[in-house]
C-alpha cells in the first residue's frame, strides 16, 4: 500500500483523499441537497447561527478524523486531524457552491447573505460526509466487502458485469426512490436552463468518476475484464443506468402525465439523474 | 475470556495508531498537502470575511417591499395581457409569502384584479412576478400594491 502510493506521487494521493471526501460528502449530502428548507433555512435563518452550526461540523470532522475509521485520510495524529478538519469543511463549502449554481439555487446578483447562508448550511453535511468517508469506502480505498477478491478471482467477466449492474440499480434506486415523490424535483427542473441542464450533467459524471474511483478503482483488486472494468465506461454506463432508474422511478411515483411536454420530463430525469447517479455509483459499496 | 478478546483488539488498534502517529512525524508532510491545506485555510477566511462584511453592512432592518410594473416588457398573448412586476426588498431580513395585488380599472367603469405570491424575498433581493389581465393594462387605470408578507 505504502510502495503504491509513494509511486503515484504525492499530488496524486492528496487527489485521492480530495476525491474520497467529496465522494463521502455527496453521498450524505444529496438528500438535504434535494430538500427545499435547506434552501430556505440558507435565506432566513440568521448568518452567525449557520456559522456556529459549521463550527460544530468542523469539530466532528475533526473527532472523526481522530479515529481509527473515520476521516478521509490514512493518519490520525492530531495535525493530520486537523487538517482534514480544515480541508473538510473547505470541500463542503467549494461542494456546495458547486451544486447550489448547478441547480440554480444561487446566480451572480442574488443578494450576499443569501448566497452565504444557502452554502454553509448545505457545507455542514457535506463536510460530515467527508468526515465517514473512510467508514463508507475503507481506510485504503479498498472495497469493503468482506471476501470480495475470493469471489472475484472466480467471477467470468459476465458474472461481474451483472454484479455490478445489479449494484449501480440497486445503489440508484436507494437514493433515486427517497427523493423522487418530492416536489424538488419539479421544483428544480421548472428552473433549469439549457445551460444549467449541461452543468447538471457533467457533475452528475464527474461525481460517478468520483465514487467510482474512490471506491477502488486503480487499487489494482479489480482486475476482471468487462464492460464496466474500466473507470471511464464504468461512470458512463452508470450514469445511463442511473437516468434509467430515475426515469422509471418519476413514472412509478406518478410524477409524469400523458402529454407532458417532453423537455420537462427530460429536465426532471436529470434533475434526479443526479442522486441516482450518486447511488449507483455508491451502490457497488452496499451490495 | 470475551473482555479477554476485547481488550486485545483494542490494544492492537492503539499500537497500530501509534505506529502510524510515529511515522507520519518521520516522513513529514507532502507539498501537495500544505497546498490543500493552504487552499483550505484560505476559502475558510474569505467565507469569515464574507460574513463579517454581510453583517457589518447588511442591516438587521426589517423587510421593506415595493412593487413596481415593467409596461415596457408586456406581453400580449391571445386573449390575456402579460405585464411584468417587479418587486424589491429593500431592508435586510427575508420576507416570505410576499403577496402582491394588482387592479386595473377599465375607462368603462369595468375593473378587474390580479394577484401573485412569491414564496421568499431575501433582504436586497429584486424578483419578478406577473400580473395577468383581459384589458390593456395601459388603456386604464392601473394600481399595484404588495398586500402582505411574513418576517420572522
Amino acid at each position: 500500500m505504502q510502495q503504491r502510493q509513494g509511486r503515484s506521487g504525492s499530488w496524486g494521493k492528496e487527489l485521492q483523499d480530495i476525491l474520497r471526501a467529496v465522494s463521502g460528502g455527496f453521498i450524505f449530502a444529496t438528500p438535504l441537497l434535494y430538500t427545499m428548507e435547506m434552501w430556505w433555512i440558507g435565506t432566513t435563518a440568521e448568518l452567525w447561527k449557520l456559522l456556529l452550526f459549521l463550527g460544530v461540523a468542523t469539530l466532528i470532522t475533526f473527532a472523526l478524523a481522530r479515529s481509527r475509521s473515520g476521516g478521509f485520510k490514512n493518519e490520525t495524529s492530531r495535525f493530520a486531524s486537523l487538517e482534514q478538519a480544515v480541508d473538510g469543511v473547505a470541500v463542503g463549502l467549494v461542494g456546495a457552491v458547486i451544486v447550489l449554481t448547478v441547480l440554480n439555487r444561487i446566480e451572480l446578483g442574488d443578494p450576499l447573505g443569501s448566497v452565504l447562508g444557502k452554502v454553509i448550511v448545505q457545507a455542514v453535511p457535506l463536510c460530515i460526509g467527508a468526515a465517514v468517508a473512510n467508514a463508507i469506502f475503507g481506510p485504503h480505498g479498498e472495497r469493503s466487502r468482506a471476501g470480495e477478491e475470493s469471489e472475484g478471482e472466480g467471477q467470468s467477466a459476465r458474472e461481474a458485469f451483472v454484479a455490478d449492474f445489479g449494484a449501480t440499480i440497486i445503489g440508484a434506486i436507494f437514493l433515486a426512490f427517497s427523493i423522487a415523490p418530492t416536489d424538488e424535483v419539479p421544483t428544480l427542473a421548472a428552473e433549469l436552463d439549457y445551460a444549467h441542464a449541461l452543468a447538471l450533467i457533467v457533475l452528475s459524471l464527474l461525481l460517478t468518476y468520483s465514487i467510482v474511483f474512490a471506491s477502488g478503482f486503480g487499487t489494482g483488486q479489480h482486475e476482471q475484464q468487462g464492460p464496466f472494468q474500466s473507470p471511464l465506461t464504468e461512470t458512463v454506463l452508470a450514469y445511463l443506468l442511473s437516468l434509467l432508474v430515475a426515469l422509471v422511478s418519476l413514472a412509478l411515483f406518478d410524477r409524469f402525465e400523458w402529454g407532458d411536454p417532453l423537455g420537462e420530463m427530460v429536465t426532471m430525469v436529470l434533475v434526479l439523474g443526479l442522486p441516482a447517479a450518486v447511488g449507483g455509483a455508491a451502490g457497488r459499496l452496499v451490495v | 475470556m470475551t473482555t479477554g478478546d476485547a481488550g486485545g483488539e483494542s490494544g492492537r488498534s492503539r499500537s497500530e495508531e501509534e505506529r502510524g502517529e510515529a511515522g507520519e512525524g518521520q516522513r513529514g508532510r507532502s507539498a501537495a498537502e500544505w497546498t490543500t491545506l493552504a487552499v483550505s485555510i484560505v476559502l475558510i477566511l474569505g467565507l469569515l470575511a464574507l460574513v463579517t462584511y454581510v453583517s457589518m453592512t447588511g442591516g438587521d432592518d426589517l423587510p421593506i417591499v415595493e412593487a413596481r410594473p415593467l409596461p415596457a416588457e408586456m406581453r400580449h398573448e391571445g386573449e390575456s395581457y402579460y405585464l411584468p412586476v417587479e418587486v424589491t426588498n429593500r431592508g435586510g431580513r427575508t420576507a416570505e409569502e410576499v403577496v402582491v395585488e394588482a387592479e386595473l380599472a377599465g375607462r368603462d367603469g369595468s375593473s378587474e384584479a390580479s394577484e401573485f405570491t412569491l414564496d421568499f424575498l431575501a433582504g436586497g433581493e429584486t424578483r419578478e412576478g406577473t400580473a395577468v389581465f383581459t384589458a390593456d393594462p395601459s388603456e386604464g387605470e392601473l394600481t399595484i400594491d404588495v398586500a402582505s408578507f411574513q418576517s420572522s
